[in-house]
């Protein structure tokens, strides 16, 4: 090879016959495309933004959003800033998250104990209902409740009702609240949380190892029970929920007019949302609950029943603690699904993150690379969080090997 | 649990009585259960059978024409047309059933190929077999009437999706599942990066992004249809999942046959050619038309960036000021149109799942 022969030559020609440096070069050369492409699209950007007289930075954020979310958790007023927003946003996108996959779970739970049952009708029942609901696109699920079962409603005046405290008309569910004495903000929200909080640790912390078994119980549980100032804890959120008790009085939604006060209002747009999210997310859970079931050996309930025990024990102590090291991880991506899916909730204007954000504060200021940044870091957290969570959870559970 | 093997009957009724004592009747609660179920499928099957059938109306092509008080199947009929085919002119609908056939023959072409037979050809015949889908549906050559892009739309339009978003994905995303099991640090890391960020955000964002940001980062003056934006990101979002998929079947293959291939001296790219991909892509059939089915049932999600598709369509039609107060009816019927096709679909995957166990 008369090239190789030039002393000059040489060198690169080695270069490139060495395993490690073709590897470093095909590496920095995957880079520079990269990077030259970006630049690309960067520079096209910036030119397109000096040409709509846009400027760039996270400045948007503390200048007063100027419009009005009816939809929302905490207090809102179009003064506020579009950092705000983004919170109202987020808190209704986590608490219709959070409705989901409880109820999802609960019902996931159902289906897959028809789909288990002995009893026939039952089993077809609930394969019927699986089968349906996967095949079917989510969206279709919540457009057809919105539209085709919500907006079918009678009106306002002929409100279906139980006993003058629930009403169901075509603008939402009225229920009976418990209404503040003043001006809520910030006032009574921290007292609330932190009481539901402690109360929600004392009473998984008293109530779960009655009923799980004491190998399986949950070392962080085991840890709050340890706690000495968890007798402080219990007092002080019962004497934060008896003063707020005392002081909260129910108000039932009452017609005046065309429009029903007092109470509170459930939205059509997060009915619809929330109901077809956990009808679709349940039967992805039902599948998971019962292969997880089916996965135990037959032999350890055949074991079980031989030591004695009842039905109800063999699956409480024998075949749900190990069923439940199979369902956990693929529980856990179904959830993070239902927090993906709730920006569907756009498709019919419900005031989720997207819906907000990507929606109306983008059109009022124009600021498109920021918020798409934004809002993609924040389904990532999301996501991150969950996972981080069942991801605990799955170690609290998994077995203890030698 | 015993079951009482020693006096089964063997009549027909009989069987049918002791396998409904079996599964039916087995005890007082199992019984109270049936009941119970019996009861609530009376009060509801018969409403919905006097809703769909009984009540509903079928002929005529108005609104006055619904008089029944049950289902108004005239209104989907009278939408039929745009549910199918969208805005696609009237005169042209023949070519969308031409360019599906010329898809089905690409793909049938490749299916059938004997197995001594070169590829050259077969693939040439292909994307002959593509191109000619393109130019029908596109028009503007050969005396076909120009359709634009804009007015696609129906089921046709879902079609198109899927067709390009399935058959982008795919090597896309065999290409990030090498990536992200690569010995080179910088391919793995940016594979990851790429697989685990789209795996992390919703389809919906990603869409919106695709349909805010494209224009933004293309020279001014280019303007790209909304579809063209909608397929992208739709394909770089499925990207991300079919390489999670791909990734399972790469690492169910034995080290052995990396060691062999490396062994026989063949390079990297013909060791994944010709002897890893084969047995990873098999193994993972089952779950690449999992994905296939996921991303038939989100290309409806393109309604929210505003493309008429079928769902989208049948929004529309809720919001007809003619039509006002209906719109179940189009749903049930696009409801159904997805359920059959992912329905078989999911049980074409089952068969290979069976077939690959035994």
């Amino acid at each position: 090879m008369p090239l190789a022969d030039r002393p000059r030559n040489r060198q690169i020609w080695r270069l490139l016959n060495d395993a490690g440096a073709r590897k470093g070069i095909l590496q920095l050369l995957l880079l520079l495309a990269l990077t030259s492409a970006a630049w690309y699209f960067w520079t096209n950007a910036v030119a397109n933004l000096t040409a709509r007289h846009m400027v760039s930075g996270f400045g948007f954020l503390s200048s007063p959003a100027g419009f009005d979310i009816e939809e929302r958790l905490i207090q809102w007023d179009p003064s506020d800033t579009n950092a705000r927003a983004i919170l109202v946003g987020l808190i209704n996108t986590l608490g219709t998250t959070a409705v989901c996959i409880i109820l999802g779970s609960m019902i996931g739970l159902a289906l897959a104990l028809m789909r288990l049952s002995r009893n026939a009708l039952y089993r077809f029942t609930s394969k019927a209902l699986i089968e349906f609901f996967r095949n079917i696109p989510q969206l279709l699920v919540i457009l057809f409740i919105y539209f085709a079962v919500l907006q079918s409603l009678p009106s306002m005046t002929h409100s279906v009702t139980i006993g003058d405290a629930v009403f169901l008309n075509v603008r939402g569910l009225y229920l009976p609240a418990l209404a503040l004495p003043s001006d809520p903000r910030g006032l009574y929200e921290f007292p609330l949380i932190v009481a539901f909080i402690s109360g929600a640790a004392l009473s998984i912390g008293k109530l779960l190892p009655r009923w799980v078994p004491k190998s399986q119980r949950f070392r962080v549980i085991r840890v709050l029970k340890n706690i000495p100032w968890q007798v402080g804890t219990l007092c002080l959120s019962t004497m934060v929920i008896l003063v707020a008790l005392a002081e909260l009085t129910p108000i039932y939604p009452k017609l005046q007019g065309f429009n029903y006060v007092g109470g509170m209002r459930i939205f059509p747009e997060f009915l619809a949302l929330a109901t077809g999210l956990t009808i679709t997310g349940s039967v992805y859970i039902a599948e998971i609950i019962r292969a997880g079931v089916l996965s135990v050996p037959a032999g350890q309930a055949e074991a079980a029943r031989s030591l004695g025990l009842t039905r109800w024990q063999i699956n409480r102590l024998v075949v749900f603690p190990q069923a439940l090291r199979v369902i956990i991880p693929p529980l856990s991506s179904q959830y993070m699904n239902i927090a993906k899916s709730t920006t569907l909730g756009v498709a019919i204007a419900y005031a989720d993150l997207v819906q907000i954000f990507v929606g109306t504060v983008l059109n009022h200021t124009g600021q498109e690379i920021e918020i798409m940044f934004i809002t993609l870091c924040i389904y990532l957290a999301i996501n991150l969080f969950i996972s981080t969570a069942m991801n605990i959870l799955n170690n609290k559970t998994r077995l203890v090997e030698r | 649990m015993i079951a009482p093997q020693d006096h089964t009957p063997t009549g027909l009724v009989g069987r049918f009585l002791h396998s409904a004592r079996v599964s039916l009747f087995y005890s007082p609660l199992g019984t109270a259960m049936t009941l119970v179920y019996i009861v609530v499928l009376l009060s509801v099957v018969p409403r919905i059978i006097d809703w769909a059938f009984v009540d509903a109306n079928f002929e005529g092509d108005s609104r006055s024409s619904c008089t029944g008080g049950g289902a108004c199947w005239v209104f989907m009929k009278v939408y039929i047309g745009q549910l199918l085919y969208g805005q696609y002119p009237l005169s042209e609908r023949w070519r969308i059933y031409v360019a599906g056939g010329a898809l089905v023959g690409a793909c049938a072409l490749c299916i059938i190929k004997p197995h001594r037979a070169p590829w050259s050809p077969v693939i040439a015949l292909s994307c002959g077999c593509v191109l000619a889908a393109v130019i029908f549906m596109l028009g503007g050559i050969l005396g076909l009437r120009s359709v634009p892009v804009d007015d696609w739309g129906g089921l046709s339009l879902n079609f198109v999706i899927w067709v390009v978003t399935a058959s982008g994905s795919i090597p896309l995303g065999i290409v990030l599942a090498l990536g992200r099991r690569s010995k080179l640090p910088i391919v793995r890391l940016l594979s990851v990066a790429y697989i685990e960020v789209l795996r992390g955000v919703p389809l919906v964002t990603v869409l919106f992004a695709a349909a805010i940001m494209v224009p933004l980062f293309l020279p001014q003056g280019l303007d790209t249809p909304n579809l063209l934006r909608a397929l992208i990101s739709l394909t770089l979002f499925y990207a991300a999942y079919q390489a999670e998929v791909v990734r399972g079947g790469l690492q169910a293959v034995d080290k052995g046959q990396y060691e062999a291939a490396h062994a026989l001296g063949l390079s990297y790219w013909r060791t994944m050619a010709l002897v890893i991909l084969p047995q990873a892509l098999r193994a993972v059939l089952p779950g690449i038309v999992n994905t296939l089915i996921d991303i038939l049932k989100d290309t409806s999600l393109v309604t929210i960036i505003g493309l008429a598709d079928v769902l989208g369509i049948a929004k529309r039609a809720s919001n007809d000021p003619v039509w006002l107060g209906l719109s179940a009816e189009n749903y049930v019927f696009v409801g159904l149109v997805f359920f059959i096709m992912c329905y078989a679909m999911s049980a074409f995957g089952r068969r290979l799942e069976q077939k690959a166990q035994h």
